[in-house]
């Protein structure tokens, strides 16, 4: 064994990790090296120093009021976003309200309720109903609103441009209200909050589009 | 509190054992950790006492400076608050805490390595070659090893740190610092031999 092959070997020979014949080949040249040797003695004595090294520094000033500060800092901007939402959600429903007084429709009162029937089923709001019946209800409200999408195409001739263009904003804002909510639900499944925006605000969607298609069949 | 009087009330009889001094303080520390996830700031800074001056220490050795340190091991306590409901108690906290102390430690180093690329080359072995100043007055007397692994390159410093002084095995340093563990093993080899040349100097 060479010289540079044992000098190699020593980290996995003080590691004691050397298989039997390696560590009985490295042992005789050791045996016979005198600079090898020395070279183990040094490399024994880095770990000696190493393992005597202190497990414990005290820092230079106490760290606690930094990290308190910081968890504290964190609470605040998690209840920050959660007002955020309601904030997107306060603006999804003014502009929902402002859209009726446009077209000239009833407000509708303090509790929604089941808004007039079209023909097409919709379904009860939903409270606070997370995994499959927050589907579900999703599933219906969708296919409500597809039911009375399709009904506004087929009237699309009869509504004046404006009303259109007005309806086809706020529907935009609504669709966007609902991409926030579920991207929140996304992070924070089973928030009943959350649950209960997504589905007031797919209930909006329907009475909205509700009374659009009864305002255009009602000019025929 | 509880643990201490434990431990002394069994000290002169020998009745309490070592195992029973270590399990009490497990149910203490349980104890905390179970106040600290249903939001206890109290509980949780007493964790942080007990267990600051070590982090403190891994987040020097790694960083190679006391003033980054500070901030790293207020990081390493925010980041534990924050992933504190996945401890299910199955070790003991430190060792559920010190590998979030490395990483931390680590990814710093890895966002610094990346703010710095542009201007040299990391892992540069030539400036710890050069450094006559670190010289000491007698061979390994008066040996410096915390200033001496200060000028060790990164890599090769906290392989050491993990290895040398805190004791992990290689396995478990490759899987904290996402390397093999020949890359491990030869950062190790690394460090160690740049340290011996140090001590010979």
């Amino acid at each position: 064994m060479t010289c540079e092959n044992a000098r190699e070997r020593l980290d996995d020979y003080v590691d004691g990790e050397l298989e039997a014949s390696a560590l009985h080949e490295l042992e005789l040249h050791l045996a016979s090296c005198p600079s090898c040797r020395e070279e183990e003695e040094v490399l024994r004595s880095l770990l000696a120093r190493a393992a005597e090294l202190p497990r414990t520094m005290a820092p230079g000033r106490d760290l606690w009021p930094g990290v308190a500060e910081a968890i504290r800092e964190e609470k605040r901007s998690r209840v920050l976003g959660f007002e955020r939402r309601r904030v997107v959600f306060a603006g999804f429903l003014a502009a929902a309200a402002a859209l009726v007084v446009a077209l000239g429709l009833p407000r509708p009162g303090p509790d929604p309720g089941t808004p007039p029937s079209t023909g097409s089923s919709v379904p009860a709001l939903v409270a606070a109903s997370p995994g499959s019946d927050l589907r579900e209800a999703e599933a219906d409200y969708e296919r409500a609103t597809k039911a009375l999408l399709d009904t506004l195409e087929e009237q699309r001739d009869r509504i004046a441009p404006q009303t259109l263009q007005g309806v086809e904003q706020n529907l935009a804002v609504i669709d966007e209200a609902l991409r926030e909510v579920r991207a929140a639900l996304h992070q924070e499944p089973g928030n009943p909050e959350l649950t209960r925006m997504l589905a007031a605000t797919h209930h909006k969607k329907v009475e909205v589009l509700q009374r659009v298609v009864r305002l255009s069949t009602s000019r025929l | 509190v509880e643990a201490v009087t434990l431990a002394r009330a069994g000290r002169p009889s020998g009745g309490v054992t070592k195992a029973t001094f270590d399990e009490a303080r497990r149910g203490e520390e349980r104890a905390l950790v179970r106040r600290a996830q249903e939001g206890d700031m109290a509980a949780f800074e007493q964790l942080y006492r007990e267990n600051e001056r070590r982090v403190f220490a891994v987040c020097v050795r790694m960083s190679g400076g006391a003033s980054l340190a500070e901030e790293l091991t207020q990081d390493v306590f925010v980041r534990a608050w924050r992933k504190l409901s996945s401890f299910r108690g199955e070790s003991a906290f430190s060792s559920w805490l010190y590998p979030i102390a490395v990483n931390t430690a680590l990814s710093e180093r890895r966002a610094r390595v990346r703010r710095t690329s542009r201007v040299f080359a990391t892992d540069d072995l030539t400036p710890f070659e050069r450094a006559p100043e670190v010289k000491q007055a007698g061979p390994e007397a008066g040996f410096d090893l915390e200033a001496a692994m200060k000028d060790l390159p990164p890599g090769a410093r906290a392989v050491f740190v993990l290895h040398d002084i805190e004791g992990y095995q290689h396995e478990e340093i490759g899987r904290m610092m996402g390397i093999a563990v020949g890359t491990s093993k030869a950062q190790l080899h690394r460090a160690r031999a740049l340290l011996r040349k140090s001590i010979e100097r």
